[in-house]
């Protein structure tokens, strides 16, 4: 079994990294799964919006909501559009924006792990929420991570906290 | 080992201004306490238009950002400042003090950041309540 550190060194997982301004600094951390990684090089950066005269691409979601992420700011600051959502009995999140579903955990307060990520009309469509959240919570049971694995947690405040 | 998010400084500034904006207008909604078809009355547009700007599923003009803040009892206003880093700042750069090597990766990335966004201004919008003041 590893320590989050540990599965970076051995590239199970990757840190991801946002441009910060100056005055910003990391309050949170995200990482990626070889496999994520791989869907953000190959599929994200390609992605056009499917909203008619959207003029934000999938990627400046993305960036968007990950730079929100690292900076601790509130991922739900409204209830008009929520960018993290708990998926039911499982413990996995999602990270959202318009067109992006991110699925992932929690191993830590304020560490997210991505696993999965797709287009939100590709899921609805095909209805691939389930598998995604089961192929999620398939992953983390495979990972070497030391246990546990995850925050046991439905509450946003339990996983999150928010910079001042 | 890390990875950088493949996207040049200008998408990613538009992208998130761009969220930003929208963020905050959903924040002047859900203040305001006013109902989407109370809000669609007033503007003359049908319930499903104003859910569909308020979702960020339709492109979001100046014109359409004025109109809802009109329709909330809001006040938009926009600015623009210099997007440079304040002497004595951690951060700061001064043309004869550049590191030759970066310490880490994360400074590292803040130089670049720097230099090639050094003559790029900060734009920010922000609705402001008239009720409150």
């Amino acid at each position: 079994m590893s320590t989050l550190k540990e599965l970076i060194e051995n590239g199970e997982l990757q840190e991801i990294e946002v441009n910060l301004a100056f005055d910003e600094q990391k309050w949170r951390r995200l990482y990626g799964t070889n496999e994520f990684i791989k869907w953000v090089t190959d599929e994200l950066v390609n992605l056009k919006s499917p909203l008619i005269g959207q003029d934000i691409t999938p990627l400046e979601q993305v960036d968007a909501v990950f730079r929100d992420f690292i900076v601790g700011k509130d991922m739900q600051p409204n209830k008009v559009f929520k960018k993290l959502r708990f998926s039911p009995e499982v413990y996995v999140w999602e990270i959202r924006t318009w067109d992006i579903r991110i699925f992932g955990w929690f191993p830590l307060k304020d560490h997210f792990i991505c696993v999965y990520g797709d287009r939100k009309e590709d899921i609805v469509t095909f209805n691939k929420y389930d598998r995604y959240i089961a192929q999620t919570k398939y992953f983390r049971e495979q990972l070497m991570l030391n246990e546990p694995k995850f925050v046991e947690s439905k509450k946003i405040k339990d996983v999150l906290s928010i910079a001042n | 080992m890390s990875f950088q998010l493949p996207i040049d400084p200008k998408s990613s500034e538009a992208g998130r201004f761009i969220t930003s904006v929208h963020e905050e207008l959903q924040n002047a909604y859900i203040e305001s306490g006013v109902q989407k078809n109370k809000l669609a009355a007033v503007l003359g547009c049908d319930k499903s238009r104003v859910t569909r700007v308020l979702t960020g599923k339709e492109n979001l003009t100046l014109r359409t950002l004025a109109e809802f803040a009109w329709a909330l009892n809001y006040k938009p206003s926009f600015q623009m400042r210099k997007n440079n880093p304040p002497k004595g700042c951690n951060n700061f750069i001064s043309s004869d003090a550049k590191p030759k090597t970066p310490k880490s990766t994360y400074y590292s990335g803040i130089c670049n950041q720097q230099k090639q966004t050094s003559s790029s201004a900060t734009v920010s919008t922000k609705i402001y309540g008239l009720i409150d003041g």
